[in-house]
């Protein structure tokens, strides 16, 4: 409980704890990770949890880190797309599967997308091409490259490997 | 921006402050707080009730299905019993949000947030629900469709949303929708119908063709007359009656994503529908 409109916590965030210092009370998850913590990978768009493209996992749940109060994901696990990439630079299967299969032109919802379908693959192993359009339904690309998205996910839920 | 944040971790606490602080809105999910937040539309001090133990949980006990306030749609869609795909709680929450949405959205925002377009809320009406409220003066249990209202919801001052409750043994039933696209939007329009077995009733409810979701008393009368309960099958004369009703009972609106009578048209095929299929499946 905070007594004030700034507020000070830590956050678990890819595996680190990251101390928030004097944040204003209603700051949204996707604001402190891109303006006080510097991790810009997750993306603003809409703002209203319709686009996807700053989705995160919280204790392993994909969620829209635009429609989280921060203060409130003290103690929780939050793994970003910084996260998520292996820390050598290298790509897990699922990014590869998508550099290989999708034509995307501007890239912006890619971030999103991939924690999406990385949380999609560990839930729905084996999922079938319907599966993941169902299942990806929460993240857009403007630049429509979904037959591309939905390929490579399913040649990643069929061979079981996210990541 | 003014106001503070607070996290209380009980039932108590929270009522205690949701008193102490009245111009603080009450948060469960925040998928609709958070963002009017990103819309500009400026904070006021929030109560999150994320940290509530006593909001949370489904279960169903002495035939009663209790859906805590806080129970998130992911958590409806974990219980294969109240989220099979025969159950209209499991129809509409495939179609409710997205996956990360349903990771946060609740039970207690559908009901509490207000207005026509929840895709919950008619389901829970078809199922003849009931709310717990608790509040400073004690707790109170109300049928649903006395607390809906078309912004917020119609609870004394201080009073929290515990829980919903409906039976677990009714019957066969359907939830049908239209909206911008078939995922993670509002219903256009949406009708749950629900065949009450042991009183022989059929229950219609109707989304986004009023101020709040609503029952449809006449179709429903239509219906339960209407049916062969015995040999379970329905005519196509009641069904198109039931739907034609349903549509009489409607009171839609135009704006920029429908017609008045696109939603009127709407709920009168998909409650025509809705009562055939069910007995067509039963059949099958």
């Amino acid at each position: 409980m905070s007594d004030s409109e700034r507020v000070t916590y830590t956050l678990t965030v890819n595996g680190a704890d990251r101390r928030v210092e004097d944040a204003w009370y209603f700051e949204t998850l996707l604001e402190v990770l891109r303006n006080r913590l510097g991790l810009t990978g997750t993306k603003f768009a809409c703002g209203t949890g319709q686009c996807g493209a700053c989705t995160v996992h919280i204790d392993g749940l994909p969620v829209n880190a635009c429609l989280e109060l921060a203060a409130l994901d003290e103690g929780r696990q939050i793994t970003t797309i910084e996260g998520y990439s292996p820390s050598d630079g290298s790509l897990t299967p699922l990014q590869e599967a998508i550099v290989t299969c999708v034509d995307v032109q501007c890239g912006y919802c890619v971030p999103g997308m991939v924690m999406s379908a990385a949380a999609l693959v560990a839930e729905q192993p084996g999922a079938s091409a319907e599966d993941v359009r169902e299942g990806l339904c929460g993240n857009l690309c403007r630049c429509t490259a979904y037959g591309g998205f939905v390929e490579a996910v399913r040649q990643v839920a069929a061979d079981g490997s996210a990541s | 921006m003014t106001g503070i944040l607070l996290t209380p971790r009980g039932l108590e606490d929270a009522v205690a402050a949701h008193r102490d602080h009245p111009l603080a809105q009450l948060v469960a999910g925040g998928t609709d707080v958070v963002a009017d937040l990103n819309r500009g539309v400026p904070a006021t001090g929030f109560v999150s009730l994320r940290g509530v133990a006593e909001l949370r949980g489904v279960e169903l006990r002495d035939g009663q299905w209790r859906l805590g306030a806080m129970a998130t749609i992911a958590d409806l869609r974990a219980n294969s019993d109240l989220s099979s795909a025969s159950t209209a709680v499991g129809q509409a929450t495939r179609s409710l949000g997205s996956r990360q949405i349903r990771n946060r959205a609740t039970v207690g925002g559908n009901v509490c947030g207000g207005g026509n377009h929840r895709t919950l809320v008619p389901v829970l009406l078809a199922l003849d629900a009931t709310v717990d409220v608790v509040g400073p003066e004690g707790s109170r249990s109300v049928a649903l469709s006395e607390v809906l209202a078309p912004k917020g919801c119609r609870l004394v001052t201080g009073e929290i949303l515990a829980a919903v409750q409906f039976a677990s043994s009714v019957g066969p039933q359907r939830f049908y929708r239209v909206g911008p696209r078939n995922a993670a939007c509002y219903a256009t329009a949406s009708v749950a119908v629900v065949l009450d077995e042991p009183n022989k009733a059929i229950r219609l409810a109707l989304g986004g063709v009023a101020p709040t979701a609503i029952r449809a008393p006449a179709a429903e009368t239509i219906g339960s007359a209407g049916v062969d309960w015995c040999n379970r099958t329905v005519t196509d004369e009641v069904a198109a009656a039931f739907g034609a009703a349903a549509a009489e009972a409607a009171d839609p609106v135009s704006d920029f994503v429908a017609s008045a009578d696109y939603r009127r048209h709407a709920v009168e095929v998909m409650a025509r529908r809705a009562l055939r299929h069910i007995f067509e499946e039963d059949r099958a």
